[in-house]
């Protein structure tokens, strides 16, 4: 009994003490509550793949010299008539929904059908949506490596009337999102039918960064 | 039975065949809706079209709506017929591990007994090549959809550009996306 009764009882003070120590080593070790995102999070986050074009106005673009930006990566092609269009569109609508932030915003639609995406289509196709998109023409190996880098599929139908026809064709590719932070990293990617509010949320968390 | 009471009974038929409207609806440029019920006891599609847009580009272009089929027996949209593109088809878009792939669907689309058929982006739809160019955003163009057993319907479908986009892309979208989500 002689023991217990000479045991050190801890003072309030020390109390104190001891639970701010806690709290400032939980807050130093980044123990705030993970960011949630509506994308899909790159983990761990990695330099984004090379991109190299001619822009629909005929200058070079490299993806690289977008640090600084907020980059989304598309692509798609021009004589796509179901889906592409509405991307264009879904992506313009995150853009007007961003308004003066946009400004920070560098929105890039690649083109994976070389052969009839010329840079004079693309001129003719791009704007239309807003003349600040990039809409890149890639040449035919470019598009290529878009399977290593990118981890991108571009796969091209038979000509409607026949393999040697300059008919109509397919292109089916892709449909993924890439947004690239600030930092040149890539950090979220977006389902092809994710929604523009379910983008905005995350592309202003970046943009905010 | 003599030539006459055959040729009475003849009449007699066509006469009940026009007034239980067997002969099916026909075609109506202003088809927006169309659709007339018949009171024959004989299973038949009922089809009324709704929504008709066309989404047109440069070379290329999609036309979407929906078929309701208020009838009692399933029908199928079999082919297309425009002069103001010089190939409309049954296509589908099929997303299969986020590869969107454009399917060729020649067989054309069910629309079932008291069900719908839905052409929307991102799905069902018939795609345009070569629209007419003179096909401007606000204008019109007509398209004759015909079916296995109903009789053919006219619509004509309102264009639209890209950039004015598709409210019917976002509802969808967004609601496959929730679905998608849940699962995660």
């Amino acid at each position: 009994m002689t023991v217990f009764a000479t045991k050190t009882v801890p003072s309030t003070k020390t109390v104190h003490t001891v639970l701010a120590s806690v709290l400032l080593v939980l807050l130093v070790t980044g123990c705030q509550p993970k960011q949630q995102w509506n994308g899909a999070a790159e983990d761990p986050a990695m330099p984004a793949p090379t991109l190299i074009g001619v822009n629909w106005d005929g200058e070079p673009f490299d993806l690289s010299e977008q640090a600084g930006k907020v980059a989304i990566v598309f692509f798609g092609y021009t004589m796509c008539p179901d889906v592409c269009p509405f991307t264009l569109a879904k992506i313009k609508h995150v853009a007007d929904e961003l308004g003066e932030r946009a400004e920070d915003l560098a929105v890039v639609f690649v083109s994976v059908d070389p052969h009839r995406d010329s840079v004079e289509r693309l001129a003719r196709y791009v704007p239309n949506f807003n003349s600040s998109f990039y809409g890149l023409h890639l040449d035919t190996d470019q598009v290529a490596a878009l399977d290593a880098d990118w981890d991108v599929t571009v796969q091209y139908g038979q000509p409607k009337d026949g393999p040697r026809s300059d008919s109509f064709y397919y292109v089916d590719h892709t449909g993924t999102y890439f947004i690239v932070d600030r930092q040149g990293q890539l950090r979220l990617t977006f389902p092809p039918n994710a929604t523009a509010a379910q983008m905005v949320p995350d592309l202003e968390v970046l943009l905010g960064a | 039975m003599n030539l006459f009471t055959t040729t009475g009974m003849a009449a007699g038929l066509v006469l009940w065949a026009i007034l239980t409207g067997c002969g099916g609806r026909g075609a109506d440029v202003d088809a927006a809706s169309t659709s007339t019920a018949p009171a024959s006891p004989v299973l038949a599609p009922i089809l009324e079209v709704t929504e008709p847009r066309a989404q047109l580009m440069p070379g290329v272009g999609a036309v979407y709506l929906t078929v309701t089929n208020s009838g009692d027996e399933a029908d199928h949209l079999v082919a297309i017929k425009t002069a103001a593109a010089s190939v409309a088809e049954t296509h589908e878009t099929v997303v299969e591990e986020g590869v969107m792939r454009m399917m060729a669907r020649p067989e054309g689309f069910e629309i079932p007994a008291g069900g719908s058929l839905e052409l929307a982006p991102g799905g069902k739809h018939i795609m345009l090549i070569e629209p007419q160019p003179t096909s401007d955003e606000g204008g019109t163009i007509l398209l004759t959809l015909h079916f296995a057993t109903s009789e053919p319907i006219a619509i004509e479908a309102i264009v639209t550009t890209p950039a004015s986009g598709d409210h019917a892309m976002d509802h969808d979208a967004a609601h496959d996306m929730e679905h998608d989500m849940e699962h995660d």
